[in-house]
């Protein structure tokens, strides 16, 4: 149960201290609103509209590719790690060429996508 | 330590929230997280057995990454799916998408 | 740990292939009409493929290695007679389908490399899948055949019933697959591995008083909804109707052969290997589950109008034809080779059946019943085989359908036992208002008044292909001796004996 007490501690610090910031900075900072800092911050481009709006379906293809090609990474960091120890094995060539043949086929994968046009924006 | 029951209850407890997600929902996004929610169960149930029981067998811990990837593939092309039924019917509640019954 | 590319040849045969009619699909122009089949078009290039593995498959077949039974990549995969018998129903109705897709995709314009390199894709998610012998490899490869099939089912973006088929389709076999992945992690957290094997010998160490059934048994009926889904069974079947009829007609026709054989060889295989007698008997829940499948599947196909629809229900009854023979597997040696032959004589059925509707449906745009109106005067051929095929659906013995059914009641009878008995009785009833509606279709081919008398011309590859299915069909009624001989060979797996 130790180990529940300082989860508990923790938390209860956690919190006690971002509110104390908080109330902190709300005391000394001076107070001047204006309409441009009430924005949402969208990268220094002035907002405009609802957020719920359509949107270019370049975006969700670009999410797609995205994310296929980002959870492949979760493969290869495993591979790299043991890599050393298949060297030791003596089947160092084997385990290489298996993700080299892997990468390929990834790579198969993104020309199909570039020459379909999907890294191009409009 | 937490002990194992703790962690199948949990995911025992996911799944059924998926489950019930999926069969309540009436849009497909609605219905893809609540599948997400159960793959999910199924990973917490692997990698905990895997560290609980024998952890010195990675098994489940691999086959919790394979899962991981599988689910990314499916989202993409589901998403892909429904975004290709939005342009024809302009909505994607899946009680409405009904052009074929007989 | 051996490694031989030999075994794997038909995988590697069809991933390199894969690879390449999708990068000759880039240089082919966008809307290029498909025409005749020219060489270095996707549509060549992916019968070379296709036919290359089928040819190395066949010269796997007897090698009294395989024979024995050879296990790839760290136990990942079994090249065994059964693994490859699937195979090589997998990859023939993956030809079919390449013809069909050829003849159903003129005039529509599509993107056809992608296509083709999916349905290779395809393939070899369903070869790999009737060889996996390890949980992993049975969720990956699984779910690969899925994932390519969504892609497939809505080709026809513009279409919205195809939409509406591949959105069911998707969110049905996602749902499916979840159920049976948790499955799976039950019985890795029973037997601390995923190889069905090592779970086999794990699960029978349990002393008999002190088995955990109820947890096998859950996960069992976990891992059976995911396998139910490939092979519509009866509670998980809601999504074929739709699905086969939005999808386009060669897609359906490869969902209804190829995905659904590769099903029915991990089902088997996992009940063969792991579910022996000493740890759960499921014979009582395969009994309901075929029984259900087939009644539900031959009451809904009789009010239905549209024929793939009705090919639809009919694929649901023949499952549960092949249930029966799942549920005498324990109780009778002939259940194995008879599934295997049947599935076999399914393959040629279904896949003309679907050809002559492929042919009708890109002539007249149409796939309503109606529409054979007088099919036996406008394409005399057709009609013919579109018969053919009809009665052997049905089981009726002019044709190849009725010794398939004959060996799968027979494996039922032979068991002996009560509640198989029963369910064999049910299947002839079942058999016999099947008639009902697989008649219908030949009523209105030869009976009906035609709405035109425009004939229909099948192109040269189509009349090959019907005609082709067709003698098969016959063939395989008349000495049915060479067949029988190879499912029997083919009837034996790495581990387990059934």
């Amino acid at each position: 149960m130790d180990n529940y007490a300082y989860i508990a501690l923790f938390a209860v610090i956690g919190v006690a201290f971002s509110i104390f910031v908080m109330l902190l900075s709300w005391a000394i900072r001076p107070h001047r609103p204006s309409k441009v800092k009430l924005e949402p911050y969208e990268c220094g481009e002035i907002p405009f509209g609802n957020a719920w709006r359509q949107f270019k379906v370049g975006y969700y293809i670009f999410a797609l590719v995205f994310v296929i090609f980002d959870v492949e990474a979760i493969f290869i960091f495993p591979w790299a790690k043991e890599l050393l120890n298949f060297k030791a094995k003596g089947l160092g060539v084997f385990a290489f060429a298996e993700m080299m043949i892997f990468i390929a086929i990834l790579v198969v994968g993104l020309i199909y996508a570039w020459r379909k046009g999907v890294l191009k924006w409009d | 330590m937490i002990p194992l029951e703790w962690y199948l209850g949990l995911s025992a407890a996911l799944f059924c929230i998926g489950i019930f997600a999926v069969l309540s929902r009436r849009n497909a996004i609605g219905i893809l997280m609540g599948i997400e929610l159960m793959l999910n169960a199924a990973n917490i149930n692997l990698v905990a057995l895997a560290r609980y029981m024998h952890p010195h067998i990675l098994t489940g811990q691999v086959f919790a990454i394979f899962i991981m990837t599988v689910a990314a593939a499916e989202a993409a092309v589901g998403l892909a799916i429904v975004i290709s039924v939005y342009r024809n019917a302009e909505h994607i509640n899946i009680d409405k998408i009904t052009t074929m019954k007989w | 740990m051996s490694f031989n590319p030999f075994y794997i040849l038909p995988e590697l045969i069809l991933t390199a292939g894969g690879i390449l009619v999708l990068l000759a699909g880039l240089s082919t122009r966008k809307w290029e009409a498909p025409g005749k089949i020219k060489p270095y078009s996707p549509e060549a290039l992916a019968l070379l493929t296709l036919t290359g593995a089928l040819a190395s498959s066949l010269a796997l077949l007897w090698r009294p290695e395989v024979v024995k039974g050879v296990s790839q990549f760290g136990d990942m995969i079994a090249v065994d007679p059964m693994a490859v018998f699937f195979k090589i129903v997998v990859l023939a109705c993956s030809i079919f389908v390449v013809f069909l897709a050829a003849d159903y995709f003129q005039g529509i314009r599509v993107h056809r490399g992608e296509f083709y390199a999916l349905l290779i894709f395809a393939t070899l998610a369903a070869s790999f899948l009737s060889a996996a012998t390890d949980l992993i490899m049975i969720y990956l490869s699984l779910e690969f055949l899925s994932i390519t099939s969504y892609v497939l089912v809505g080709w026809l973006k513009q279409d919205p019933r195809s939409n509406e088929a591949s959105v069911k389709y998707f969110l049905y076999g996602a749902v499916a697959a979840a159920v049976m992945v948790y499955g799976m992690s039950i019985f890795y957290g029973l037997a601390a591995t995923t190889d069905i094997a090592a779970i086999h010998s794990k699960l029978v160490s349990y002393p008999p008083d002190g088995s955990p059934t109820h947890i096998i048994f859950l996960g069992l009926l976990m891992m059976m909804v995911g396998f139910g889904f490939k092979i519509s069974m009866a509670p998980f079947h809601q999504w074929a109707p739709d699905t086969y009829e939005g999808a386009p007609t060669p897609v359906t026709a490869f969902l209804s052969v190829a995905s659904k054989a590769a099903g029915f060889a991990v089902v088997l295989r996992v009940l063969v290997s792991v579910f022996t007698p000493g740890v759960v008997d499921w014979t009582p829940m395969i009994v309901a589950l075929s029984g259900l499948t087939m009644t539900v599947g031959n009451l809904t196909a009789l009010p239905q109008c549209n024929i793939k629809r009705m090919l639809a229900y009919s694929s649901i009854a023949q499952a549960g034809y092949l249930l029966l023979g799942v549920a005498a597997l324990r109780l009778s040696p002939l259940a194995l080779p008879a599934v295997m032959l049947y599935l076999f004589i399914y393959l040629f059925m279904n896949m003309g059946a679907f050809a002559v509707v492929t042919m009708v449906s890109a002539r007249l745009n149409s796939d309503d019943i109606r529409e054979y109106s007088g099919l036996a005067k406008r394409s005399p051929a057709s009609a013919v085989a579109m018969a053919i095929f009809m009665l052997s659906l049905a089981g009726i013995p002019p044709a190849a359908g009725f010794v398939g059914k004959f060996y799968l009641f027979a494996a039922a009878l032979q068991s002996g036992d009560k509640t198989l008995l029963y369910l064999a009785i049910l299947a002839i009833a079942n058999t016999v208002i099947s008639v009902y509606y697989y008649m219908n279709v030949v009523r209105y081919m030869y009976f009906a008044k035609p709405k035109s008398d425009t004939p229909l011309k099948p192109s040269f590859a189509m009349n090959m292909v019907v005609g082709f299915a067709a003698a098969a069909t016959i063939i395989m009624l008349i000495s049915p001796e060479p067949f029988i001989q190879m499912a029997k060979h083919s009837a034996a797996l790495l581990t387990g004996t059934p």
